[in-house]
């Protein structure tokens, strides 16, 4: 990876027919959004642009073909690979579909990609509106060339899979991956019998704690603790129970608000350890132990006012545990067929305190939703 | 349940009265909470009218009536947890405000419950003893009124264990670590003496289980209410 050279076509853009392309405008942002990344399956072996400059280098051209939706009116884009620019564009003479969305296929000749030596590598693409300056996406694909010279690609990221770079599985009814702990060892957390399918919702919670520890050993449910920034390893996901069983962290009925048909039977809980605190008379006070005022705040979320005027905040949830449950909501959501809809908090199925699980779900839904 | 009829009155009267309610059929036993052995129940001699009134209390919504069996010097304490630990406040009294439980930071959810519409709860006779578990969560196994002799008549001093088994994650104050050691001596002396009396009926109008819990000592020969409990019906976390 790394070791390659990136090319565009030199006159795309330039020999485009629309010269007279309009320039997106405020309120006429254009969103462009990459649909693909086609790899050509030969692969110039002999003739790339630069020359190897040592007997043991190879070097590889890989033509690639680039589809990109956009949005907007007359719509011209920049178009990078790995910082090295080129330009699509799009237009059309009719008013009437100005506005509609257009795919710009960036032909193969005009984009390559030079490689030294590398079987596999991978390609940046990113969109930029060429009046605003403002990307509108980047996407990430590997390519792996194939011993018989022909290559592949594995699917595009965007660049907030590529930061998640989310790597857990579920094997046996149990999560796998790197900062995953299994154990039964002084946990607490009571079976409700076998977890009903299909799995209606991932219900979010907060331990109102400061460790993984301290909760598995006195908490009754959930089936996931995902560890803070105080104790222990930030972001490490703790599995109290097999996915086979049901836990025990929702009412199935009293002081329940809305979507009746999730129970605790058929909703899997992740508990998120972190702090609850509120704000009375100006003055933030703890809202566990001894419920004292602090002075030196850490990071907090934003406000969650309940229906009693009280401000509710908790802590900020670390880089660590943002991945953490992003990827283990992700993986749990293909896995169960679970719509990103049913992505519920505590507090919008039971009357919770304000922004026990909503201030996880704010923190993680833009990479939820945001990779379609 | 939470939203148990039981605990509506005590939020609806105003009037406190810091003697606990006489109990007539019994030795009056001068109580000194922290000493050993000093609260004596005679559950066999048990006046259950002091009960039945306590129950219209509830019912009739007579907060000044209620807080005859709230002693000032032990308090009545609410048990809930708001995250996967139980919490505690403890009261001198019921007031009628409702503002005075939420500057307490008792939540929200438990003084609505407290104030939600007052459904009639069943008298307080036939009272039976179990040690057998009569609920779980929101299963009912058995219904009817119970002076429950089960794993939860500790709840509130287990509940302080747990806190203070905790304190070194939670980085407690050795100030607070020192209330709980001394609530915790408190409540060992109060369960050793005290009546759990748990009532688990089927409301006639939603068919939904519902279960009260609370906690009673004689103290002076009066029948105090010294906990709610919150905590044990919750298995929400």
């Amino acid at each position: 990876m790394g070791n390659s050279i990136f090319e565009f076509g030199e006159k795309m853009g330039y020999d485009s027919p629309w010269n007279d392309w309009l320039p997106s405008t405020e309120g006429n942002q254009i969103v462009a959004k990459v649909v693909s990344v086609q790899v050509e399956k030969t692969i110039l072996q002999t003739n790339a642009y630069a020359p190897p400059t040592k007997d043991t280098e190879t070097h590889f051209r890989v033509p690639i073909t680039i589809n990109v939706q956009i949005t907007g009116r007359a719509s011209r884009v920049m178009l990078s690979i790995d910082g090295q620019t080129g330009y699509a564009s799009q237009k059309s003479s009719d008013p009437g579909i100005l506005y509609k969305n257009f795919i710009v296929s960036i032909p193969k000749s005009f984009a390559r990609v030079e490689m030294k030596n590398s079987k596999d590598f991978e390609i940046k693409v990113s969109i930029t509106d060429y009046t605003t300056k403002s990307v509108s996406d980047t996407r990430f694909v590997k390519v792996v060339i194939n011993s018989d010279g022909s290559s592949t690609t594995s699917g595009m990221q965007t660049e907030k899979e590529k930061e998640l770079n989310c790597t857990y599985s579920i094997k046996n009814d149990f999560l796998v991956g790197d900062n995953v702990t299994i154990s039964r060892t002084g946990n607490k957390v009571k079976t409700r019998g076998i977890l009903q399918k299909p799995v209606k919702a991932i219900i979010l919670h907060r331990t109102v704690g400061s460790s993984i520890a301290g909760a598995i050993s006195h908490s009754i449910g959930t089936h996931f603790y995902v560890e803070g920034g105080r104790k222990g390893v930030d972001g490490e996901i703790f599995q109290a129970m097999s996915l086979k069983n049901s836990s025990s962290h929702i009412l199935n009925v009293d002081n329940r608000i809305s979507h009746l048909d999730v129970k605790t039977e058929n909703a899997i809980g992740i508990e998120v350890v972190g702090l609850a605190y509120y704000k009375k008379n100006g003055k933030m006070y703890k809202n566990f132990g001894d419920q004292s005022e602090i002075t030196e705040l850490p990071p907090l979320t934003k406000a969650y006012v309940d229906k009693n005027g009280r401000e509710n905040y908790w802590d900020a949830l670390t880089k660590a545990q943002i991945k953490s449950i992003t990827c283990l909501v992700k993986l749990l959501m293909k896995e169960f067929s679970i719509p990103s809809d049913m992505i519920l908090t505590h507090e919008e199925i039971q009357i919770k305190t304000s922004g026990e699980g909503q201030a996880v779900k704010d923190a993680i839904f833009s990479y939820i939703i945001g990779d379609k | 349940m939470k939203n148990s009829t039981f605990y509506i009155a005590l939020f609806i009267l105003i009037g406190i009265n810091l003697g606990c309610n006489n109990q007539k059929n019994l030795p009056l036993e001068k109580l000194e909470v922290i000493s050993k052995d000093s609260l004596q129940l005679n559950l066999s001699e048990f006046n259950l009218d002091s009960l039945q009134d306590f129950n219209v209390f509830f019912n009739t919504r007579e907060l000044s009536g209620l807080n005859k069996y709230v002693d000032s010097n032990i308090g009545v304490t609410i048990l809930y947890s708001i995250g996967v630990y139980p919490s505690y406040t403890r009261l001198d009294s019921f007031e009628a405000d409702k503002n005075f439980y939420l500057d307490k930071n008792i939540p929200f959810w438990i003084v609505d419950d407290f104030t939600a519409n007052i459904k009639q709860r069943p008298q307080l006779s036939d009272l039976q003893t179990s040690d057998e578990l009569i609920f779980e969560c929101e299963e009912v196994f058995q219904y009817g009124n119970f002076i429950d002799n089960g794993p939860n008549k500790n709840i509130m001093s287990s509940s302080i264990k747990q806190l203070l088994e905790i304190s070194d994650y939670e980085d407690y104050s050795q100030d607070y670590i020192d209330i709980l050691k001394r609530d915790l001596v408190l409540f060992q002396q109060l369960e050793s003496k005290q009546l759990r009396i748990v009532q688990t009926w089927k409301e006639s109008e939603t068919g939904l289980n519902k279960i009260a819990a609370y906690h009673f000592v004689i103290n002076h020969g009066k029948l105090c209410l010294i906990l709610i409990d919150f905590q044990t019906f919750n298995c929400s976390v």
